[in-house]
């Protein structure tokens, strides 16, 4: 097998692994804040959790690049957080504006959801995680995109749970944010199931 | 507030009751082949689940719901005999608890309640859920009078280590044909672990399935009676018959595509569908009418998702248990897709229904194009990426030997260029070489960890009898637990380790038990690296030892 | 402001931080860079020291700038003054501690998106005096420092048996079958659910958003 097919098929079970096995938010935890605040509608956790992907993927590339083209020469690899949260943040500002000049149909189902996303804690997470693991470049396209995917997923489910889901009956103290960590706790407990399938 | 009236202590569900009714076979079953234990850990169940329940249904001000029984039969006939109580007592206090009553009670749940509290235990306790045994009874009467039927007369207890299922799927069981060979007429009990490998006619296993002699869960082993049970439910429509026939049809249909792929442990439609209680979860699980969907559509991809997840997980996973997991992605799964099968989606009106579809299309074709453009416009940095490998391979190969010391890196790569060569006559292997004399070999060894691939070195004496060391320089496993694999404390116990002459090479004991020679402590905790570890571990060296020792002879 | 009316106003803060404004169970922030190591007791203790850290001197150094910074750059600004202390702890950590600097992974990284950083930056020191801001930071920070350690004890106790790697008596013996999941990431997420539940019943009054 030639090394660009072997790697686009590494890209592939790093891609299933991200969503199933080893997914941002059920089992890293990443992105949390976002994911108990925003989950209360389908409608907004898929427009919110889409923008995810989009950026997710888009910006472990970016920053890939920057960190093997500009840090790693400069011998600044130490410098990576500041200059990836930069990166993410011009990225995000960047394509705001330029889906709000072209395309406002797509703005109102994608775009608000913007602003929220520079500080979802996944998109640096799946960043950092892919310097970390070492990821060549093909791998990271595979990476960010089925993190964002994983994540997806998970906020849908959640959200369906919590649209057909009246609080009411709730212990008190376990309303909102208590029972959203429940779900998501009983969902990771499901996910687990998938440990040794993908490597 | 105690309430006076009996019906307000428990509110009476006819549904409920038809399902226990369903359910008396695969009690009874269990009562026969595993003892009185199976009578009195359901009961135990009973009571501790009512009593749990009755706590938050009395802040309601409301009755106990007749589903609490359901729910711990189930739970109760998915534990395996003789399983410790504490075990049992968590698990249906999970159950009624944190899948359940903190949701609202009867009919608010979004997680089957049994399966719940069935899976965290599972996870919680893998030894007392899966690493032992009791063998059924055999005899017109079975163990009916007695409380086990583990326990011989002079009171010592035979278990094992492995359900059939699990030996099928580690290879352990082969099918012959339908009817050879003729012996042996029933599934054996026990196999070795270490390399017994035992052949059997499929009409033995099918009888084995079918009649419930087998290791397994209390409830879930014979096949016929959980049938039974499920025809009733199927007939009078308390469950839902299209989620039964979803779930056991692209259950038999993907396994069976599967097998005539060839792809490795599927075992085929029947031995999957008839075994390590599939029908239990499939007839009385999955079905839940509170946690499963409530449109037609979405009942027919639920249940595919479920019998294409249980595959996956079944035969690829770490974990046989393969359907609950299963069974619980569906319910996470059940209210979007509930959304999805109604088709009211609220998008704002009808113009905007194609809108945010559309915007997700875009996103993906948008994001499919520029990578394209990425990959073809920058590739260039393997050099640098394969150079770092390299080093912490040599490494690896360096800290194998606790007798070689260096500092940097540049010091480690010279050492490593002067003494190590990898030479054909060691197969593999890098000989290590002192002095101008051979002084050990240096094994790479690689696998699946618990997350990722681990990969490292292990030294070994010229004469092939001892371990000198084992370094790793890949690996990802649960920081504090499985990736404690590196740290000297662990990886100093093989340091002039002798290789077990029979057996497996290298055996990993719980921390603290007693070693003999060619034994090591496993990490606490990290129970699935170290069983990981081992086995990868043992493959590795087990191939090259019979490889070399081949190459020997022939010379 | 006179110096009785100070030291009110700082114990009010410490307040604030440590029960009523609680990072974690009454405004549920922050807790996506944590949570993933409080299973050992020692990696959630060397990140809530460096979450606390970067906190509190995040906040002082925004309140130091905060009159020379024009207001439509200032999340900017307050993003690399919090990069440049986490840098700070991650060289740190990666040249005196590198084991545990392997062990955190990212998750010493993420301290920059969390949310309570930037929340106190924000919402607090932007428009407040320095002194007041680094006593805010600071409070913020143990508040959710105490929470995720009592997390992590709970987690190691029930999951391995042991305190800051110590065998606990009883936990630590064969009596106690230990609870695996509570080291998995399920047991995390039940955990803090239980932490939320206890606390917030206690003033259910005030959980109310």
């Amino acid at each position: 097998m030639n090394s660009l097919g072997a790697e686009i098929w590494q890209a592939v079970v790093v891609c299933f692994a991200a969503v199933f096995t080893n997914n941002i938010l059920l089992s890293y935890f990443l992105g949390m804040c976002p994911f108990t605040a925003v989950s209360r509608e389908v409608r907004t956790a898929g427009g919110l959790g889409a923008a995810v992907v989009f950026v997710m993927t888009f910006t472990c590339i970016l920053n890939w690049m920057a960190y093997r083209y500009v840090l790693v020469p400069l011998h600044l690899e130490f410098f990576r957080f500041i200059l990836f949260i930069i990166i993410i943040a011009a990225f995000v500002q960047l394509v705001e504006m330029l889906i709000d000049r072209f395309s406002p149909a797509l703005y109102q189902s994608l775009g608000i959801f913007l602003p929220l996303i520079t500080v979802n804690c996944a998109i640096l997470g799946a960043s950092l995680f892919m310097i970390i693991r070492e990821y060549s470049l093909i791998v990271t396209i595979g990476y960010g995109f089925g993190s964002g995917v994983g994540w997806l997923l998970a906020i849908l489910a959640m959200a369906g749970i919590r649209q057909r889901f009246n609080e009411s009956r709730v212990p008190e103290g376990l309303r909102g944010p208590g029972i959203t960590l429940i779900i998501a706790g009983l969902m990771a407990l499901a996910f687990i199931g998938f440990t040794g399938v993908l490597s | 507030m105690i309430r006076q009236t009996q019906s307000n202590w428990l509110r009476k569900q006819p549904i409920m009751r038809k399902v226990l009714l369903a359910l008396v076979p695969c009690v009874l079953g269990g009562w026969y082949y595993f003892g009185i234990q199976t009578l009195a850990l359901t009961l135990f169940c009973c009571l501790w689940g009512f009593f749990l329940e009755w706590l938050f249904c009395r802040k309601r001000g409301e009755p106990v719901s007749e589903a609490v029984f359901v729910t711990a039969v189930l739970f109760a006939l998915t534990m395996p005999a003789g399983v410790g109580w504490h075990v049992a007592a968590v698990g249906m206090a999970f159950a009624v608890i944190f899948s359940k009553e903190v949701f609202g009670g009867f009919g608010r749940n979004f997680f089957n309640p049994a399966l719940a509290g069935r899976c965290f235990v599972y996870i919680c306790f893998p030894i007392a859920m899966t690493g032992v045994w009791q063998p059924p009874a055999e005899g017109p009467w079975g163990s009916l009078t007695r409380w086990s039927s583990a326990a011989d007369e002079d009171g010592s207890i035979a278990v094992t280590s492995a359900t059939p299922m699990a030996h099928k799927k580690a290879g352990r069981i082969q099918f012959g044909s339908w009817t050879e060979p003729a012996l042996p007429a029933s599934l054996p009990f026990q196999i070795d672990p270490a390399g017994g490998q035992i052949i059997v006619s499929k009409w033995t296993m099918m009888k084995g399935l079918l009649f419930g002699r087998i290791g397994g869960t209390m409830g879930a082993t014979s096949a016929v009676l959980i049938t039974l049970g499920g025809i009733y439910l199927f007939v009078t429509g308390t469950a839902s018959r299209t989620i039964i026939l979803s779930v056991i049809g692209s259950y038999a249909v993907f396994n069976q595509i599967f097998y005539w792929f060839g792809v490795a442990p599927v075992p085929g439609a029947w031995p999957a569908v008839l075994g390590g209680g599939f029908l239990l979860g499939a007839f009385f699980m999955s079905t839940d009418p509170v946690s499963s969907p409530r449109t037609e559509p979405a009942r027919i991809i639920y249940g595919i998702l479920i019998g294409l997840a249980s595959l996956v997980i079944r035969n690829f996973s770490i974990f046989n248990g393969g359907l609950m997991f299963a069974i619980l992605l569906g319910n996470m799964f059940t209210p979007i897709l509930d959304v999805a099968g109604q088709n009211h989606c609220r998008w704002e009106g009808k113009s905007m229904s194609q809108k945010p579809l559309y915007a997700i299309g875009y996103m993906f074709i948008v994001t499919a194009f520029f990578s394209a453009l990425i990959i073809g416009f920058a590739r260039g940095t393997q050099e640098q990426v394969a150079v770092n490998e390299r080093i912490a391979f040599e490494k690896a190969v360096l800290r194998a030997f606790p007798e070689i010391s260096f500092t940097t890196d540049s010091q480690a790569h010279q050492y490593f260029q002067q003494h190590f060569e990898l030479l054909p006559e060691a197969d593999g292997a890098w000989v290590y070489t002192k002095d101008g004399i051979a002084a050990g070999y240096a094994l790479p060894i690689e696998g699946k960890g618990f997350w990722a691939m681990i990969r490292g070195i292990v030294g070994i004496a010229p004469d092939r009898q001892t371990i000198l060391g084992l370094a790793f320089y890949e690996q990802n496993e649960t920081p504090g637990l499985g990736a404690r694999i590196v740290e000297p404390f662990f990886r100093d116990q093989f340091k002039n380790l002798t290789i077990r002459p029979q057996g497996l090479p290298v055996e990993l004991r719980p921390a603290g038990s007693a070693l003999s020679s060619g034994q090591v402590h496993a990490i606490s905790g990290a129970t699935q690296t170290c069983m990981r570890l081992k086995v990868l571990l043992n493959e590795n060296l087990q191939n090259w030892l019979k490889k070399m020792s081949e190459k020997e002879n022939r010379q | 402001m006179t110096s009785a009316e100070n030291s009110k106003n700082l114990r009010t803060l410490a307040l604030d931080g440590l029960w009523r404004d609680n990072p974690i169970f009454r405004q549920i922030l922050g807790i996506c860079s944590t949570l993933a190591v409080t299973n050992l007791v020692i990696n959630t203790f060397v990140m809530c020291a460096a979450l606390t850290l970067v906190t509190a001197m995040s906040c002082l150094t925004v309140s130091l700038l905060r009159n020379r910074t024009p207001r439509n750059i200032r999340m900017m600004v307050q993003t690399l003054i919090i990069g440049f202390y986490v840098v700070i702890v991650d060289v740190i950590l990666k040249a005196w501690w590198p084991d545990m600097s392997r062990n955190l992974g990212p998750y010493v990284g993420l301290i920059l998106t969390n949310c309570i950083v930037m929340g106190r930056c924000e919402a607090f020191a932007g428009s407040n005096k320095p002194l007041a801001a680094l006593w805010d930071g600071l409070f913020s920070g143990l508040g959710y420092s105490y929470v995720l350690l009592a997390i992590a004890a709970v987690r190691e106790m029930l999951g391995m048996g042991t305190f800051l790697g110590w065998p606990v008596p009883y936990f630590s013996s064969p009596y106690w079958d230990k609870w695996i999941i509570m080291v998995m990431p399920p047991g995390g997420f039940f955990v803090l659910a239980c932490v939320l539940w206890i606390t917030r019943s206690i003033k259910p009054k005030e959980a109310k958003k």
